[in-house]
């Protein structure tokens, strides 16, 4: 219907069925950036909560235990090492020297990946501080060693190495407790939350509904059969849908690697468990044959802080290998993304272009004419 | 072209509103008003004591105290000064490590922090630069806790049982009275010499223990500057009266003495049948007699070390302390030196440690405990001489404590450990070496 206004001049108005499309195909486009949007947002927050767990987080929680074994293995080589060896060409060991070796690149590897911010980076250098004293010591006890008259205050300086050892690891226990309760956030943060799905879903499912609504309208109203740009527009629809549920899967991975370093602490602790309750028996007996009399109460201090294991933990070594190699694989993969993020913004333009064409030519079929 | 576009005044009010909540959010009374870290050797019993003076400070300032602590104090500072990040506050169990930061250049002075408090005027260290080019004298730590030495412990009832009901006036009954304990196969001697990453300590004390008591102060301040000899004369002197003392107990007790702690050691005096009898230890050995009997205590005593000497030596003390000291003069820091050195912290200090803390500064001399109540008022009467190998240069002191642990498992080695010392005291340069010596103790107030 065209009318006139009141002085006589024709007017041009718009129809009601391409009003209806404009609208339409404004509500789709806007439907569809704000999907964009909303899939990118939480795609990324959840693959960059991911990437920070597996390329921080892990690695600094498995360089601790590292690190930790490092020492128990160098302290028992030392007392192993020192209550065996010659007057000569005694001393504590080239095992020992191996694992304090080890012990110091796996400290720069914590050190490197430390999640716990400046905390974190306090204890590191406190241990590495330490660490200097306790060598200073089994220095010190190797000297004393090599003299068999004061080979009493070797075995005392090793005592002594041994308590500060017990600080050192305690430190690292500390430490290592600072890096899992950073994983512990990374994994119960917003972006994994369970409902935090819904921020990208709901646009998605109102896009959908506009455009499913949007094909029987047009197919109605023009009596085409099918629209098929908007029938693609759906199809990519359901691709978004596909592509961001893998954010779903890596904060299910993140819960995985969770696991798994718990797993990885239990088959730690047994091996942790061997090597110290050998490093304390030695050396309890060596502090016996120095002072076999008067010294009951320290021996006797000494083995029971650490007693033998219960099942023999000699196999330890190998589970907590695979547990942690395990752990590495999760965490690779929570923090692949699969370049998800570059393909969700071109099927978003995608989309967009495919809403533009399905529009087109009913639009300029419409263009003037009157309903 | 006409805009016919309203502004929107309720999304104006809801921006505005978020804004002014987002301002107000990041100035909630939550929000710290700084930062200070602290480094010490309390952990423990004694951390816990502490950290009620720290949250004393926090509240009053709102100031957040980042507390570290360890017992390798002296390593872990050394540590975080290489990397350019010492803590704010470090509280030095040596003094030496004082004289040492001085001379490099690395402490702040506190003289305007400490100047306004005079009932702290007693706690104030004050050096100068010993090295080129050399300074003027300024305040740079504050004695925030003292603990007096020169005390040997006994659990009074065991001792009558022996015979002895009266504490030894002089040195000469001090060895007949051990060896009346040793004569029945007893142990006289609680001795516990690990304690690292310093062992030997203990048996350092003793020694300069007995230097002051046998020789006097001018022989003591002159040995602690560095200009006696360790082979000749007082210092030797007093490793043989050492040795004649602990002489009088088999060779094995001395050894066990290497492989125990001296906390260990100590409640060896609690334990039945007691593990030693006597127990030459400083004031803060209180906190584990008290962890050995925790319903009170028990009635352990102690008496003040004899001269060993002709001469009255009596109102010598020797005394250690631990100091505060400040790297990075920020503003929080400020406060706290301020604050650690106050009535109100050593108030708060005092009380959550049970009465078990001690200060060079005035104090009520009410206390529930009246063997607590006797260490404090000794502080406050007679000389004060700080300890001995705390006032040493680190080569010499760490020299010191191993030369004790070697006295003490081959006492024939004595002379050429003197020997070593001496050659240790010759490369030590007179820079390292400190002026401190003995004070006049600060009176009472009330």
């Amino acid at each position: 219907m065209t009318v006139a206004d009141p002085g006589g001049r024709p007017s041009r108005q718009v129809s009601t069925t391409r009003r209806t499309l404009l609208r339409l195909r404004a509500a789709l486009l806007a439907a569809t950036a704000v999907a964009l949007v909303a899939c990118l947002a939480v795609f990324l927050g959840v693959a960059r909560t991911a990437d920070a767990a597996a390329d921080r987080s892990v690695p600094a929680i498995l360089a601790v235990y590292d690190a930790q074994h490092a020492l128990r293995s160098a302290h028992a080589a030392a007392v192993r090492n020192l209550a065996d060896g010659g007057l000569v060409l005694g001393g504590p060991g080239v095992d020992y020297q191996r694992q304090i070796a080890g012990a110091g690149q796996y400290l720069t590897l914590v050190a490197e990946n430390n999640a716990a911010g400046d905390d974190g980076t306090r204890d590191i250098q406190t241990v590495e501080a330490l660490l200097v004293t306790y060598t200073g010591l089994i220095e010190q006890a190797d000297a004393r060693y090599r003299d068999a008259s004061l080979r009493a205050l070797g075995v005392a300086a090793l005592r002594d190495a041994a308590s500060l050892m017990d600080d050192i690891l305690g430190l690292l226990d500390e430490l290592l407790a600072k890096q899992v309760s950073v994983l512990d956030e990374q994994r119960d943060n917003g972006w994994t939350h369970r409902l935090t799905p819904a921020v990208w879903l709901l646009p998605l499912v109102v896009l959908g509904a506009l455009l499913v609504p949007t094909q029987i309208y047009l197919s109605r109203r023009f009596r085409r059969a099918l629209n098929l740009p908007l029938l693609l527009a759906t199809a990519a629809t359901v691709g978004m849908v596909a592509l961001t549920s893998l954010s779903l899967r890596s904060a299910a991975d993140l819960d995985q690697i969770r696991r798994d370093v718990a797993a990885v602490n239990e088959s730690r602790q047994g091996q942790f468990h061997q090597v110290r309750h050998e490093a304390a028996d030695g050396l309890a007996d060596e502090v016996q044959k120095q002072c076999p009399e008067a010294c009951a109460r320290t021996v006797a201090g000494l083995r029971a802080s650490a007693p033998p294991p219960s099942p023999p933990a000699s196999a330890a070594s190998t589970p907590a290998r695979g547990a942690e190699t395990e752990t590495l694989t999760h965490a690779a993969r929570a923090a692949d993304s699969n370049s998800v993020e570059f393909v969700l913004p071109l099927l978003a333009f995608g989309i967009g272009v495919l809403i533009l064409a399905g529009f087109q030519p009913r639009l300029a079929e419409y263009g003037y004419r009157s309903t | 072209m006409r805009h016919r576009g309203r502004p929107s005044w309720p999304a104006l009010a809801l921006v505005t509103v978020l804004l002014a909540g987002a301002g107000l959010s990041g100035c909630s009374g939550d929000e710290p008003a700084g930062e200070v870290t602290i480094l010490a050797s309390w952990t423990g019993a004694e951390r816990a004591a502490f950290d009620a003076v720290l949250r004393g400070f926090e509240a009053e300032t709102g100031i957040h105290v980042d507390y570290q602590g360890h017992r390798d104090v002296s390593q872990v500072l050394q540590a975080g000064i290489e990397r350019g990040r010492p803590p704010d506050i470090a509280v030095l169990p040596r003094l030496n490590d004082l004289q040492r930061y001085v001379n490099e250049g690395q402490l702040q002075p506190l003289d305007e922090i400490v100047d306004g408090d005079a009932g702290a005027a007693a706690q104030v260290i004050r050096l100068a630069r010993k090295t080129e080019p050399a300074g003027e004298q300024r305040a740079y730590a504050v004695a925030v806790a003292t603990h007096l030495k020169s005390l040997f412990w006994y659990e009074p009832g065991e001792l009558a049982a022996l015979g002895y009901r009266q504490p030894p006036t002089t040195w000469a009954e001090l060895v007949t009275r051990s060896r009346g304990v040793a004569a029945g196969g007893r142990v006289p001697w609680c001795l516990g010499m690990s304690s690292p990453p310093v062992s030997g300590w203990p048996g350092t004390d003793w020694i300069e223990d007995i230097l002051l008591h046998q020789s006097g102060q001018a022989s003591y301040e002159q040995w602690t500057r560095g200009e006696l000899p360790w082979r000749t004369g007082p210092v030797r002197d007093a490793w043989t009266t050492w040795g004649d003392l602990l002489g009088v107990s088999s060779a094995g007790t001395a050894r066990a003495g290497l492989f125990t702690t001296w906390a260990d050691a100590g409640s060896g005096l609690l334990t039945a049948p007691p593990g030693c009898y006597l127990d030459h230890q400083a004031s803060f050995v209180l906190r584990t007699y008290r962890d050995a009997m925790p319903d009170g205590g028990g009635p352990v005593d102690f008496f003040p070390t004899p001269p060993v000497g002709p001469s009255d030596t009596s109102s010598l003390q020797e005394v250690s302390d631990d100091i505060a000291a400040m790297f990075r003069a920020t503003t929080p820091a400020r406060e706290l030196m301020a604050y650690l050195a106050s009535e109100p912290a050593q108030r708060i200090w005092r009380e959550s440690s049970d009465e078990l803390f001690f200060s060079r500064r005035a104090q009520s001399g009410d206390y529930a405990d009246p063997v607590v109540g006797r260490v404090a008022s000794r502080l406050r009467t007679g000389t004060l001489c700080r300890d001995g190998s705390d006032l040493l240069p680190t080569a010499m002191a760490t020299a010191f404590e191993r030369a004790v642990l070697v006295y003490l498992q081959d006492p024939g080695r004595l002379d050429a450990l003197l020997a070593e010392l001496d050659a240790v005291h010759s490369s030590v340069p007179p820079a390292e070496y400190m002026d401190l010596g003995c004070e006049p103790a600060a009176p009472p107030t009330n």
